[in-house]
């Protein structure tokens, strides 16, 4: 159940943010939900659910737009892994872990990502990157981050609420 | 579930060996994508396909409600305009004509009007903020394969970076890691244009490595290179906006490309293959 719902999930993000997401870019600058739903998530279940969700979400992303396969996969995967860890007994309808979280993990995946694809090919100007895309890109994912986070956190209650029935059924 | 939580370091450091293996394995310069990739591409794709027509239909009907008022006058306009265009395009006929019989005298017509071309739509662009990467609806069963040239109204718009059945991603000229031997039209002083992600948020490009004796001037025209291995020579790319030099001594010109990548939606592709091999012993 929850594994369908989140892979529908996944892809409808996948399709959203290739296709319509560019409709609200604000100077050219797009938030990240994929990084977003993935944090919200893992922070919402655990690490290991992250990490199983942030592969996944890599690789679908990986397979289509990627000139080779993995490097998104894996730095998704740690994403999910490491949003899933510090947080373990915040109160869950409270904004602030989830807002700092998005914070940290959008810097991290997008330093990290510009490290790996073009730090490494000799793109050393690290200010002017900071500066134009990936500081616009942690902003913007901040506030959307309050209404994404609500959206998984309602569908997360509801696949649990569900599977708390059948288990009481079962008995 | 349980199991995975109890050898949790294990599942990761797995995780990140498979992650590893798929790079060295995909990363190889002769590497071609198999059957996996493909049939997961055709799905995505055609689900691309299905938002973007979603997304293009709720546009032009908020467009069309946000235009009701003006469009008698924007009638008025175009039917001007429309006039205007005729006497143009009667005019630019003649002027076709006229270069077709003085092309055909200098041999270019007859090179150029050969090459194969399709078009394409763009469905989907890549989705975040480090990459101008877009998808078109077309693929290899429309012969297209990778490293073809894809034009765009006024010129050169970059190449295909990777192919699907029915669908192919292709990488812009604005992408970071894109390269294009050019040449100026007027003096023929040699360059690489390439994107630069600080540039590219301008739309513009840069070229880089100008020969030290090139004579290249602010406003030169500059086109594809008789040196590139994949693209065909003489295609437009743009034009000289500034020109300076890195504090190594290399010059470089800032180009302003020809194609307004903003306004994309089409494209053609031209599918000859000008690809050739270097052989190496």
């Amino acid at each position: 159940m929850r594994i369908v719902v989140y892979s529908i999930i996944i892809l409808f993000d996948f399709f959203v943010s290739s296709t319509w997401l560019h409709h609200i870019a604000v100077g050219g600058i797009m938030p990240n939900t994929t990084l977003i739903i993935l944090v919200s998530y893992a922070l919402l279940r655990d690490d290991v659910e992250g990490a199983i969700m942030g592969f996944c979400a890599g690789l679908i992303h990986d397979i289509f737009f990627g000139q080779t396969i993995g490097m998104t996969a894996m730095l998704m995967m740690f994403t999910g892994f490491f949003a899933g860890k510090p947080f373990r007994d915040f109160f869950k309808d409270n904004y602030i872990a989830p807002i700092i979280m998005v914070a940290v993990a959008t810097l991290a995946y997008e330093f990290t990502y510009f490290i790996l694809n073009f730090l490494l090919l000799g793109r050393t100007n690290l200010i002017r990157y900071l500066g134009t895309v990936i500081l616009p890109g942690v902003a913007y994912n901040l506030v959307l981050c309050i209404f994404v986070y609500r959206a998984i956190y309602i569908i997360d209650g509801l696949i649990s609420r569900r599977e708390e029935r059948r288990r009481g059924f079962m008995k | 579930m349980e199991f995975l939580h109890k050898h949790k370091k294990f599942f990761i450091l797995g995780l990140m060996i498979l992650s590893f293996g798929l790079m060295a394995f995909t990363g190889r310069a002769n590497y071609e994508q198999g059957v996996i990739r493909s049939s997961v591409g055709f799905v995505l794709s055609n689900g691309q396909v299905l938002f973007a027509n979603i997304g293009n239909w709720f546009a032009d009907r908020f467009e069309f409600l946000r235009n009701m008022n003006d469009l008698h006058a924007e009638n008025t306009r175009l039917q001007e305009e429309v006039n205007r265009l005729q006497t143009d395009l009667d005019r630019l006929l003649y002027l076709e004509e006229e270069n077709r019989m003085l092309a055909e005298i200098m041999d270019l017509y007859r090179h150029y009007a050969d090459y194969d071309t399709v078009g394409a739509n763009i469905v989907a662009r890549a989705g975040n903020n480090w990459h101008d990467t877009f998808t078109i609806d077309r693929g290899s069963n429309d012969n297209i394969s990778v490293n073809m040239a894809v034009l765009a109204p006024g010129g050169l718009a970059g190449r295909v970076s990777s192919v699907g059945f029915n669908y192919a991603v292709v990488m812009p000229l604005l992408e970071d890691n894109s390269a294009v031997a050019a040449q100026g039209l007027r003096t023929g002083g040699w360059g690489v244009v390439q994107g630069d992600i600080n540039l590219s948020s301008q739309g513009l490009l840069r070229m880089n490595y100008i020969d030290a004796d090139a004579d290249l001037a602010i406003g030169d025209e500059i086109i594809t290179s008789q040196t590139s291995a994949i693209f065909p020579p003489g295609i437009r790319i743009g034009e000289i906006t500034e020109l300076g030099q890195t504090a190594g001594g290399m010059r470089y010109a800032v180009v302003r490309p020809s194609v307004d990548f903003g306004q994309l939606s089409a494209v053609l592709i031209i599918t000859d293959d000008f690809e050739f091999e270097f052989v190496s012993e």
